[in-house]
């Protein structure tokens, strides 16, 4: 089956030549009906791409199909399959919202009945029916999050992205849109382009993940693909606060089955150990017979945070 | 269509949901008109010593040839040019109020009008005095058939300088009160009168029918003539260098301007607004609908020249209403041709929405597109008239007040306001046209340049 998304060697630089390198040779391939996250830190250049592959930006090379149309040959028949929620509130903060998405409704084409109908659905989906008339200005952080996701589903589109969707929201908020993302997919079949800076997010909501870093995607594929790339190695802290670690307990614990590495940060001794839990008894009873104590135990198994910083040495939210 | 018309609703929605920006809409450009129309109506109608010194430099030709009553025609020039120019009397209000010059003849005043040094020129007819008195064999045959005898008419002729539109008619007010002195009806009957006995050596019956009373009707016949409203017997008209006949209204003035030079603002904020969407996204968030650039472009350029336009309607219908309570209910600063009224206000809105575009294109964000605006909306208009009258700028920058669309919306207007008709403002119809499509272009072509979002 073909892609409905498709991407080869997109690429983008703001003004050339000397502007920075936003995207650099990109290529995506996304299944109708998957659940796609672009993972990245602050400058990534999921913005960037996203912005072309809704034909808001005309790309610095390479090609972008969507549903089988080419988005600098046929802008239109893309924009029809797509839904856009941008990183912004892009919403009318003088208006309603009933009638921000009256408007956009009426962009997206709709009109008449169909258009109140499609308005009342997505009210209902974000829960917002009782304010609908009220002034978005009037609206806390999460409230305008949620109208602005709406905005970008009115039409049911096949294909939505999502830039950000979750930044600045109170969990409560974030909660309800991760699970109306979840929702499109199972009960509408919708293709999602999802990007994020929380790995939890990406982990919790996609089919695929595509990690992205200084405009090129270094890593691709399922939550568990990706981390076996780091390996198996769980993460041991045991928290010692500021007591000094003689060296040769150190050596002594690196002795002991399955341990790696270790180094000492804040305050805790971070154990890297293959099946940790195992490794830990042992661990334990070296720091009693030698004084040291130890006041909490943290296992914490690989995540994509730890796939990012083996790929680049950096954090994500650095 | 349904598309753009969704565009241009949610434009003027904004627009004029705004409580600020509806002060600034309505509020400030009525409220100004109001504040100048009442000032200027206090000068028009000041006491002798309220009256400001202005010298006004205005010219009399006094071609009056007199009659054996005098010369009336004198009275004008000894009231308004003082006997010894280098020191007029101070405290003789008009001495200060103009600067009057007497000329041998028009063809040596004129020039002056045209050129501007003058502002207004008074032409007094060699038959003035003559006219103003009725020839007794005039009087005798009417006497005779018992009908009210004639009263002469003659007439003052006012010269002036089209673009002096403030002081040339304060100098027209000024020679009509002279000229109302001079026509009440105790100078008709005595002028009449003093004529009829200085028939009589001549025409002894004539002395008959005085002497026992035979003529009293006749006299009473003429005072109540002359005392008709309508009947007076000098007609002062006014004619301004084009030909036509101008009267002034400073409410005529000013309105217009005020509502050309904040309708200006409107446009402009309202082009510039597409910067404002950019940076909030909601113009992104257009663009990625299935709406064309070309929809989302004139939908905003349309909606903004309506919200144009509907302020125009607005406000030239509330200053009829300041019009007509400041000026009396006859008042209409506008004139009475809608259709003109109508073509103008549409070629004027192009003309500074044009303009707006142009600004708004060549800005990066709305605070440089306001101070850009504020810029040169403001020169324009100081530039255009609409603070005061371009007449006061030197000959050779006159070419300047015709760059700018205020210019030619406040001309169109005031001739409208003067009697003009369609015909009267086709050539500022056009030139606002031309203005309009010269700064669409430059609009359109820098933000194409610009569109990558
Ligand atoms: N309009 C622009 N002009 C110049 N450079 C830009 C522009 N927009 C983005 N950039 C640069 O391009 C790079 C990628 O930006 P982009 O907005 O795509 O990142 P992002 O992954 O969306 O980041 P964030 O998580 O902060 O939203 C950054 O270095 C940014 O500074
Ligand atoms: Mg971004």
């Amino acid at each position: 089956m073909p892609s409905i998304i498709s991407v080869r060697d997109l690429k983008k630089q703001y003004n050339p030549p000397d502007g920075p390198i936003a995207v650099c040779d990109v290529d995506l391939e996304i299944q109708e009906g998957e659940i796609y996250s672009l993972l990245g830190p602050n400058g990534a250049g999921k913005t960037t791409t996203i912005s072309m592959l809704s034909g808001l930006l005309t790309p610095g090379g390479g090609s972008i199909t969507i549903g089988g149309h080419d988005i600098t040959t046929e802008a239109q028949q893309v924009k029809r399959l797509i839904g856009v929620v941008p990183q912004e509130i892009a919403l009318y903060s003088r208006l309603s919202a009933r009638q921000n998405l009256n408007f956009f409704g009426q962009l997206y084409g709709l009109s008449g009945k169909e258009l109140k109908q499609a308005v009342e659905e997505v009210l209902a989906m974000i829960d917002l029916t009782d304010r609908a008339n009220e002034k978005i200005e009037t609206y806390s952080g999460g409230m305008k999050r949620r109208v602005n996701i709406a905005v970008g589903l009115l039409h049911k589109p096949r294909i939505v992205y999502m830039d950000e969707p979750t930044v600045g929201v109170d969990p409560q908020s974030r909660r309800r849109i991760l699970d109306t993302v979840l929702e499109l997919k199972k009960q509408l079949g919708m293709t999602v382009l999802y990007t994020t800076h929380y790995m939890e997010e990406a982990q919790e909501l996609s089919d695929r993940v595509g990690i992205i870093d200084h405009g090129e995607i270094i890593a691709e594929g399922s939550t568990g693909q990706l981390i076996q790339t780091v390996g198996e190695e769980d993460q041991i802290q045991l928290r010692v606060g500021e007591q000094e670690i003689p060296a040769a307990i150190i050596s002594q614990m690196e002795q002991v089955e399955g341990v790696t590495h270790i180094r000492q940060q804040d305050g805790d001794l971070v154990v890297r150990a293959t099946r940790g839990r195992r490794a830990l008894p042992a661990l334990i009873t070296i720091a009693s017979h030698s004084d040291v104590q130890i006041n909490s135990v943290t296992v914490k198994e690989p995540d994509l945070e730890d796939v990012f910083l083996h790929l680049t040495g950096r954090g994500l939210r650095e | 269509m349904r598309k753009l018309w969704a565009i241009i609703w949610k434009e003027n929605y904004l627009r004029f949901t705004d409580r600020t920006g509806a002060i600034y809409m309505f509020a400030t450009p009525i409220l100004l008109s109001a504040i100048i129309g009442l000032a200027f109506s206090g000068l028009m109608g000041a006491k002798a010593n309220d009256v400001p010194a202005l010298n006004i430099p205005v010219g009399i030709v006094n071609l009056d040839e007199g009659s054996a009553q005098g010369n009336f025609g004198a009275i004008f020039v000894t009231a308004l040019v003082p006997a010894d120019s280098e020191n007029p009397d101070p405290t003789n209000p008009l001495f200060t109020l103009f600067n009057a010059r007497t000329f041998a003849s028009p063809d040596e005043a004129m020039p002056l009008v045209q050129e501007g040094a003058l502002a207004a020129l008074l032409v007094i007819p060699a038959d003035f005095t003559a006219s103003l008195s009725s020839t007794p064999a005039a009087y005798m045959a009417a006497a005779a058939s018992g009908e009210t005898p004639p009263v002469g008419h003659t007439g003052l002729v006012i010269h002036w300088n089209r673009q002096a539109q403030i002081s040339a008619p304060i100098f027209r007010d000024t020679v009509q009160a002279i000229a109302n002195g001079i026509s009440t009806s105790t100078i008709a009957v005595n002028s009449t009168v003093s004529a009829i006995v200085r028939a009589i050596p001549s025409n002894p019956a004539l002395g008959l029918q005085l002497a026992s009373g035979g003529l009293n009707d006749t006299i009473a016949g003429i005072a109540r003539a002359a005392a008709q409203p309508g009947a007076n017997p000098i007609l002062i008209q006014q004619v301004d260098v084009a030909g036509e006949q101008v009267g002034f209204d400073p409410l005529a003035y000013f309105s217009p301007g005020f509502a050309i030079f904040f309708m200006g603002f409107t446009v402009t904020v309202g082009s510039a607004s597409i910067l404002q969407e950019h940076r909030r996204w909601t113009l992104q968030r257009m663009v990625t609908t299935p709406t064309t650039n070309a929809t989302i472009l004139g939908g905003k350029m349309l909606g903004t020249y309506i919200g144009g336009l509907l302020q125009m309607i607005v406000l030239i219908l509330a200053m009829i209403l300041v019009g007509r309570i400041l000026e009396g209910p006859e008042a209409n600063i506008w004139g009475n041709d809608p259709v003109a009224i109508a073509i103008l206000t549409l070629c004027a809105v192009a003309a500074a929405t044009g303009v707006g575009i142009a600004i708004a294109s060549f800005a990066k964000t709305e605070e440089q597109a306001g101070n850009l605006a504020a810029f040169i909306l403001f020169t324009m208009g100081l530039v255009g008239g609409v603070f005061f009258p371009t007449l006061t700028m030197p000959e050779f920058l006159q070419f300047l007040p015709r760059l700018t669309f205020h210019f030619w919306g406040m001309n169109g207007y005031t001739e409208l306001a003067a009697g003009g008709n369609v015909m009267s403002i086709l050539d500022n119809a056009a030139a606002l046209l031309v203005i309009a499509g010269i700064f669409f272009t430059i609009g359109l072509v820098q933000f194409n340049r610009r569109l990558d979002l």
